[in-house]
């Protein structure tokens, strides 16, 4: 118990809390990620005890993932990337006037999606971590290719266009000089080309600018607030709507935990994927993308989630989860911290108090998050004319800060009049984002494995994990008519 | 029945011809060769995605063939122009392309606030709240972006950049 009440020092207690506070800021301000939230926070932190960096560095990161969610509720611009998939289902919410509705569910999925991604992590650290290491090249290809298989479920409609999307995303991802042989590819002699397209801007552009270029249509509704919160409610009736929901919750904040501990799939591939399971698995699957409270929990409490999975192999094995763990070993190096089996022998205090830490930060980023919704609703009383233009303005100047580029800043325009276009043609914008993400990491597996088994494509299905993963590919497309051919055959018995 | 119309077509031939581009450039990649033995190069990937775009280019065409007959009364280009709405869309994109050379001249703060002082009041915001909005959000990015974030916000070459 000692460990719990350490945390409650005022030396840990209010840079912990004013992290939380920092992280809400960064989250919600699109362009800027958990990542470059932990790392603004980390040099902070070089002359603190070793426990007040890390709660520093837990508060932010929690709180950052949710507050993406914020702006991707009510703007559609998600401000982070683990936010791409809650503005499917939060943003329709928030057109029909339930923005605010949304995003209390959305904080109470994040606390407890975080608290049960901390709970695995304590539970089931080691065994998962070992899982996670035994994934080699044939494993990630068939990983990526099954998040991806997860954007033709995600879409409304047309597979086919789903496909369109996520193979231009892919393509967009090749961009660039390429790994295995160092060669560029496309770049047309651009050197801003060379290190690829990012895929922050491009989401931007996607979501936020194609939003903005819609709305610009319509006098009328220029004229209007932005934001016309009919149904207000209290966090007891949210926590009543998410506990009907409990299932999908719980199975959500499973999968992130798990997408999680892969180290190289972090927040926003878990977010996409227990999305997808989600949709797919529901009996109401139609619903989702139209302002569904289950499309809203399982995005929001399977990204925070992920981040308790992230740390079990950075914690257990010493490798980086995701770009956050990987920061936090290089700030645990530098508090003289080892990462690894050891840690928990040598240091079982900071492990103990570390734990606590990230279990109470569930319960402080409910409070923290809620004056973020508000301070966040009140901006959006503003008429939608000014709101869209300062969208346009946070938009151009979040995708020039990420690398102090003028480039990006065409790459998010171009991607905003890409997903105009995509939204008259009803296409979906999702997969393409999901292609750009998982791309490096589909190519990369697909190449190098190639490559070990000098062109063979056998052991790619050999492996029984790869089978699963095959099947459960499979299943994705095709669970529609096996289902309809198994009912066929049982009726005709 | 199903509407399909004219820009569906022009979207699978754009389609296809993205598809011809990325191989033909792809055939420029040289190729990966070791210990003698010809492996998966640079081509590998992009040739493959082709080839299933240029599948889904081909479908999308005789999908909104097979929907005929296609909607004919089309907006026209002067009407399309003419449009509000339109025009909000072609300035906002103008707007944004010219402003990244501005960016580079004057800096973040005066391009900003010229571009943001344009929007609104091509938005019907008015001019003086257009103005006095766009001072507001002017400074709330430089404090958020330049001075909390640290983020070197463009000064240009009159240096204002406080």
């Amino acid at each position: 118990m000692n460990a719990v009440f350490s945390v409650f020092h005022l030396n840990i207690f209010v840079p912990w809390i004013l992290s939380m506070v920092i992280g809400i800021l960064v989250g919600a301000t699109p362009g800027l990620t958990a990542t470059m939230a932990v790392a603004l926070i980390v040099p902070l932190t070089y002359y603190m005890e070793p426990l007040t960096g890390l709660a520093m560095i837990l508060g932010v990161s929690f709180t950052s993932i949710f507050a993406g969610d914020i702006p991707a509720t009510f703007l559609r611009i998600p401000g982070t990337p683990a936010s791409g998939a809650a503005v499917l289902d939060g943003f329709e919410l928030s057109k029909k006037g339930k923005g605010s509705l949304a995003l209390t569910i959305d904080l109470i999925c994040s606390a407890l999606g975080g608290l049960i991604g901390v709970i695995l992590l304590i539970i089931v650290a080691p065994p998962l971590a070992k899982v996670a290491l035994k994934f080699s090249n044939f494993q990630y290809f068939w990983l990526g290719i099954f998040g991806l298989s997860m954007s033709a479920v995600l879409g409304r409609g047309n597979i086919v266009h789903g496909l369109i999307s996520a193979v231009l995303g892919l393509l967009v991802s090749t961009a660039g000089i390429d790994i295995t042989t160092g060669f560029p590819r496309f770049t047309f002699g651009n050197v801003e080309l060379m290190g690829g397209i990012g895929f922050i801007p491009a989401m931007i552009g996607l979501f936020g600018i194609s939003e903005v270029l819609k709305n610009v249509r319509n006098k009328e509704s220029l004229m209007e607030r932005t934001l016309h919160d009919k149904v207000k409610i209290s966090l007891v009736e949210s926590f009543l709507i998410v506990w009907k929901k409990k299932w999908t919750l719980f199975k959500s904040a499973i999968i992130g935990t798990c997408v999680g501990a892969l180290p190289g799939a972090g927040a926003d591939i878990a977010a996409w994927v227990a999305y997808g399971v989600s949709k797919k698995t529901s009996k109401n699957s139609e619903v989702f993308g139209t302002g569904s409270i289950d499309g809203v929990i399982a995005p929001t409490s399977a990204n925070n989630a992920a981040l308790g999975g992230t740390w079990i192999p950075a914690l257990v094995f010493g490798v980086p989860g995701d770009s956050i763990t990987a920061i936090v070993l290089g700030a645990m190096l530098m508090y003289g911290l080892r990462p690894g089996p050891l840690i928990f022998q040598q240091s079982p205090d900071l492990i103990k108090g570390l734990f606590s830490i990230a279990i109470i930060s569930q319960f402080f980023l409910v409070i923290v998050g809620l004056l973020g919704i508000k301070s966040y609703s009140i901006i959006l009383k503003l008429p939608r004319n000014v709101v869209m233009v300062g969208v346009i303005i946070f938009s151009v100047i979040g995708s020039y800060a990420i690398r102090n580029s003028f480039f990006d800043i065409y790459v998010m325009l171009f991607f905003g009049i890409v997903g105009y276009v995509f939204e008259i043609l009803k296409i979906p914008l999702a997969p393409m984002i999901l292609g750009i993400i998982l791309g490096p990491m589909i190519e990369d597996n697909l190449r190098v494995g190639l490559i070990k088994t000098g062109g063979n494509y056998i052991p790619f299905i050999t492996n029984p994990i790869s089978a699963v993963l095959a099947i459960l590919i499979i299943l994705t497309f095709f669970s529609g008519p096996i289902v309809k051919f198994f009912k066929f055959v049982f009726k005709k018995r | 029945m199903k509407t399909k119309n004219k820009v569906n077509i022009w979207f699978g031939i754009i389609l296809i011809g993205i598809s011809f581009f990325v191989i033909y450039e792809s055939m420029k990649f040289p190729p990966f060769i070791l210990a003698g033995k010809k492996l998966p190069g640079p081509n590998f990937f992009p040739v493959i995605l082709s080839i299933i775009l240029l599948g889904c280019g081909i479908n999308e065409i005789l999908s909104t063939l097979k929907y005929m007959p296609l909607e004919k009364n089309g907006e026209s280009f002067i009407s399309f122009i003419n449009n509000w709405g339109n025009q909000n869309i072609l300035i906002i994109t103008l707007g944004l392309i010219l402003y990244v050379f501005i960016l580079k001249w004057l800096g973040f703060i005066v391009s900003t606030f010229l571009l943001a002082s344009i929007f609104m009041i091509r938005l019907k915001t008015g001019w003086l709240r257009g103005i006095l909005y766009s001072i507001f959000l002017v400074m709330i990015i430089f404090v958020l972006f330049g001075t909390i974030f640290r983020v070197q916000l463009p000064v240009g070459l009159l240096n204002f950049g406080f």
